[in-house]
């Protein structure tokens, strides 16, 4: 193509952007945008837990140290990664590329403790059988991921898988913290492939498909 | 305001946040006074990283779209440059991405002289592109003579119909159906 023509069709395709551009409106900024998420999601959480019961041994738990750190472990994470997923709306995340790590570090201690904890206690493969964590799973992880979803579609993003994994993260660690608070199973088998796998292989499908997700 | 004759002095990227804001409120004058002043910066940035300089323009295209869709999401409180960067590497490693995944980058011009004398005559890379040098072993030898001359060395049609004694339709039709078959051998 010549020069002359490349020229015409950039003006020719500026003409027609200028003729489409309507006022906008501006983004809120990503902080606005997520508080209310957060709150939302974690109320939501814990009025789906208190609906289905809290586990029985609630009250010794959480005078367990492990236990409660094992939970806010996981509520930093969730957190930190809503925050990242939002921030991750702007093309260049406001400049705070740094808040990636954040999540990321927190997930991987998760995993770290988690297996740990299988390592100490040992690991038995549970029965895979459609049960009461499943539907819990999917009571605590679906409005969640459902709202975020909503928010994260109104930016545009230069890291779509990222942004997906991110919100799987966040509406994972979420429907986490609420099977720990009403199965009253200990048994690593069941944690890890119960209650935290579903929601890690539904954040990988979703950043495998990111692209058609999040498109521009 | 600074419009096109009065902004010499206003810093770029101090311009190019007041046009975009101004672009946000709905001001086209404004608006197209930012995609064209930001043109020869996202040339700047892709043009040193892409193979085939004809990519740069259409880039560019992809680039101002791209700006259009995502403008909502631009802050006044925050440099613009930065976040026209991001979307020009975005957009660059899409592309790339894209030509990475299509076979247009593992399939070789035969009809370019420049990569036959160096690829498939050349015995330094004779171990290189087999399949291209035993396509052309299976040719018969008169074909892969005129092709040869023509295709690699760059004689022209009339050269090669006077050394062949051929008509010079008849070369030019026996290199075009050698080069039919090799397409078709080679994929």
């Amino acid at each position: 193509m010549s020069e002359e023509k490349v020229q015409q069709d950039t003006d020719t395709l500026i003409d027609s952007l200028c003729s489409e551009l309507k006022p906008c409106c501006k983004l809120p900024h990503p902080f606005w945008r997520v508080v209310p998420w957060v709150l939302f999601a974690f109320f939501y959480v814990i009025g789906a837990v208190y609906l289905q019961g809290f586990r029985p041994d609630i009250g010794s738990q959480m005078k367990n140290v492990d236990f409660v750190f094992e939970l806010l472990l996981v509520a930093a994470m969730s957190i930190s990664a809503a925050f990242c997923a939002v921030w991750l709306c702007i093309p260049d995340m406001r400049g705070q590329t740094w808040m990636v790590s954040i999540p990321f570090t927190l997930f991987f201690a998760v995993l770290l403790l988690l297996g740990l904890r299988a390592g100490l206690q040992g690991f038995v493969m549970p029965q895979i059988e459609w049960c009461f964590c499943y539907k819990s799973s999917i009571l605590y992880g679906l409005i969640p991921a459902f709202t975020i979803f909503i928010i994260s579609t109104k930016g545009k993003t230069t890291h779509p898988d990222l942004l997906a994994f991110m919100v799987s993260l966040a509406v994972g660690g979420l429907g986490y913290l609420g099977l720990r608070l009403v199965c009253a199973s200990e048994a690593m088998g069941h944690i890890l492939v119960i209650h935290a796998l579903p929601y890690l292989l539904f954040g990988l499908l979703a950043a495998l498909i990111a692209k058609r997700i999040y498109r521009w | 305001m600074p419009l096109s004759n009065d902004n010499r002095d206003i810093p770029r990227g101090e311009l190019w946040r007041d046009l975009a804001v101004r672009a946000q409120k709905g001001d086209q004058r404004a608006y197209a006074e930012l995609l064209r002043d930001i043109i020869p910066f996202i040339k700047g940035v892709v043009a040193g990283g892409l193979a085939n300089p004809d990519w740069v323009d259409d880039l560019v295209q992809d680039v101002l779209i791209s700006v259009h869709k995502s403008l909502s999401t631009y802050s006044e409180d925050r440099p613009f440059r930065p976040w026209l960067m991001a979307i020009i590497q975005f957009r660059r490693t899409d592309l790339l991405r894209k030509y990475y995944k299509s076979a247009g980058n593992r399939s070789v011009g035969l009809e370019d002289p420049a990569f036959s004398n160096t690829h498939v005559t050349n015995p330094a890379f004779s171990g290189e592109l087999k399949d291209i040098e035993a396509a052309l072993a299976e040719l018969p030898e008169k074909q892969r003579k005129v092709f040869e001359m023509i295709k690699i060395h760059g004689y022209s049609a009339q050269e090669v119909a006077d050394e062949m004694g051929m008509t010079v339709s008849a070369v030019k039709v026996s290199a075009h159906r050698t080069m039919n078959k090799l397409k078709d051998r080679l994929g």
